[in-house]
């Protein structure tokens, strides 16, 4: 695996603050990278320094073996991006805009140009005004002028936002088929935490301009710690007697219903302790812990220890 | 670069805001041509041309002979116009005794200020609008450095000027044609050296054209500066047009009293003063405004680069 994207102690300082502290990671071929963040965290900063609209204060990202710094051409050529919203020129229409992103670089063809519009889907409204656009179609515009000069590296902020089911579920394919097949490096950032789920290999979470954790996507879902939801008739007493008989699990009362957090196998010993004492049980309902709960549980933890 | 000049021109002119500009320059010049006829008409017949002439020299002698605050440039000047109504008598070469097409041009320069008000317009706009758009992170994540896009910025605002004068001289030549037929004196006198010489009227009206623009091609430049620091296009226009409408009076009042005045932008801008010996402060002379000129373009430039390149795009 070769790195396409490398950031070597990246720091940023505006007016004084550290906005980004010693940010280092690499980003492979063929991966699809997510970066993953409260808002203020320094995600879309570390994005604009990475394609070059904004300047480091300390550090270099490197990309395809081109210093960002001093080798500002070559380096970002190998790179397609939207930067937040992918705002275009209302006033022309889709196929003039991508006109004029192809008059920005080398060797791009008549025939390139149409090759993206049908991969993204565009070819019946390329030549109607962007202002009669809507979201979802300025979104698939903005992929298809980051695709035009067929870069190594693909940066998108928030791709999904304003498609509709469908044209979600087909970007995120696309994604993948992009990283997979084509072997580009990929680096989303979304809020959508269940979306980064579906769509990255790897994703790095960032807080106060910090990178706190890089896991794998995989790594994530190994962990056999569930969370459980019970209905029972006196969630207090319940609660006592669950504390004494299994102090290791974290007891929690929601709603007059007792929350835990055990592994599968534990379960049956819960149920015959609490009918044992006379609790009347109505439901135990496992809840799957969503990928919101545990990056949140990486972040408070992470404040916690600091 | 050219294609980048391309982009550029075409963002001027898919906007209708452009067809407006265009159209309002024509509309003013058919206005002014309208005027001068509905003017001319309202006059009694003209005299012979060389009635005129010799009134004219009349009336040139008596101020040269009573005005004692006359500077020498000036005394000179009205001596060469003198010079030149003779040469007239001698070599019957008739003057215009009213507006032709060739006169109405030159007239028409009078208009410049609005063609440079539309190149203003687009100047300050042409950075500042991309930031307000959103746009300019699609144009600066391009493997193109921040100087040549800017480059072809300010080239694109100059050919736009160039466009919009070029509008106003055809614009004129058509009207005036149409309102006045197509004669008039296909040559110029000039004064030059103590001698009358014949000058084409074409090179002379283009002459007046580029001389007359200095003024609003520096403050386009200026705005352009403003657009690309403070990335706001109406503080851009806001300056600029201020100061096209007052800075030369302020200037001819700050010169009253004071010699710096010279070294003031607008003491400058006026390159046809040294043609009529009105200079504004006394010794100040065409190579010293060209000198200031180029000394105000080159620190206009710089700011603007050097601003544009080094900055955070966080819009």
């Amino acid at each position: 695996m070769t790195a396409l994207v490398e950031l070597k102690n990246v720091t940023k300082v505006i007016k004084g603050k550290k906005i980004i502290d010693s940010l280092s990671f690499t980003i492979q071929k063929g991966e699809v990278f997510g970066f993953l963040g409260p808002n203020g965290a320094g995600k879309t900063t570390t994005i604009r320094m990475i394609v070059g609209l904004m300047k480091l204060t300390e550090g270099d990202i490197v990309i395809c073996g081109h210093s960002i710094q001093k080798d500002f051409e070559k380096a970002v050529s190998q790179i397609g991006a939207i930067v937040e919203n992918p705002e275009m020129y209302k006033f022309l229409s889709g196929y003039e805009n991508l006109q004029q992103y192809a008059r920005m670089q080398k060797g791009i063809t008549k025939a390139r140009i149409d090759d993206v519009i049908k991969l993204v889907g565009l070819s019946e409204r390329i030549h109607d005004k962007v202002k009669t656009y809507s979201l979802g179609m300025r979104q698939r515009l903005g992929i298809a002028q980051s695709l035009l000069h067929d870069p190594k590296i693909l940066i998108l902020d928030e791709p999904t936002n304003g498609l509709d089911p469908a044209g979600i579920k087909e970007i995120r394919q696309y994604i993948r088929d992009l990283a997979e097949k084509e072997g580009m490096a990929v680096i989303v950032s979304s809020h959508l935490l269940s979306e980064m789920e579906m769509i990255c290999d790897r994703i790095g979470i960032i807080q106060k301009g910090r990178l706190i954790n890089v896991q794998s996507v995989h790594d994530w879902e190994e962990d056999d710690r569930e969370a459980y939801s019970i209905e029972v008739n006196d969630s207090e007493t319940a609660a006592k007697q669950m504390a004494a008989a299994f102090p290791k699990t974290r007891v929690k009362i929601a709603g007059g219903r007792l929350s835990i957090e055990a592994e599968k196998e534990q379960i049956p010993a819960v149920i015959s302790l609490l009918a044992s004492k006379n609790i009347k049980i109505y439901e135990v309902k496992q809840l799957s812990k969503t990928l919101e709960e545990r990056f949140l549980e990486i972040t408070e933890k992470q404040e916690a220890v600091s | 670069m050219v294609r980048l000049i391309q982009n550029e021109w075409i963002k001027i002119f898919k906007r209708p805001g452009t067809y407006v500009m265009i159209g309002l320059l024509v509309l003013m010049a058919g206005t002014f041509a309208g005027f001068t006829k509905y003017d001319e008409s309202k006059q009694k017949e003209a005299k012979n041309w060389q009635q005129i002439v010799k009134a004219e020299n009349a009336a040139y002698e008596k101020q040269i002979k009573e005005g004692y605050d006359l500077s020498k440039d000036r005394k000179e000047y009205l001596q060469g116009l003198i010079k030149v109504n003779e040469y007239r008598l001698e070599h019957n070469v008739p003057a215009d005794t009213k507006t032709t097409m060739l006169s109405f041009v030159e007239d028409g320069s009078e208009l410049l200020s609005f063609a440079g008000l539309f190149m203003i317009i687009i100047a300050a706009g042409i950075v500042a609008s991309e930031y307000t758009w959103g746009t300019i992170k699609l144009l600066l994540i391009r493997p193109i450095s921040r100087t040549k896009i800017l480059f072809s910025k300010y080239a694109a605002v100059v050919l736009f000027g160039l466009f919009m004068i070029s509008v106003l001289f055809l614009v004129s030549a058509l009207i005036g044609a149409i309102l006045f037929g197509a004669s008039g004196e296909a040559v110029h006198l000039a004064y030059e050296g103590g001698k009358v010489i014949e000058q084409s009227m074409f090179l002379y009206l283009l002459k007046v054209y580029l001389l007359k623009s200095a003024d609003v091609f520096m403050l386009a430049t200026m705005a352009f500066m403003i657009s690309a620091v403070f990335r706001s296009s109406s503080l851009a226009i806001g300056i600029s047009l201020f100061l096209l409408f007052i800075g030369t009076n302020v200037t001819m009042l700050i010169a009253i009293k004071y010699e710096w005045a010279k070294y003031l932008l607008f003491a400058n801008t006026n390159l046809l003063q040294f043609e009529n010996g009105r200079v504004l402060v006394e010794g100040m002379t065409f190579g010293f405004s060209l000198a200031v000129l180029a000394g105000y373009f080159i620190v206009f430039q710089l700011l603007a680069f050097i601003t544009f390149a080094k900055r955070d795009v966080a819009a």
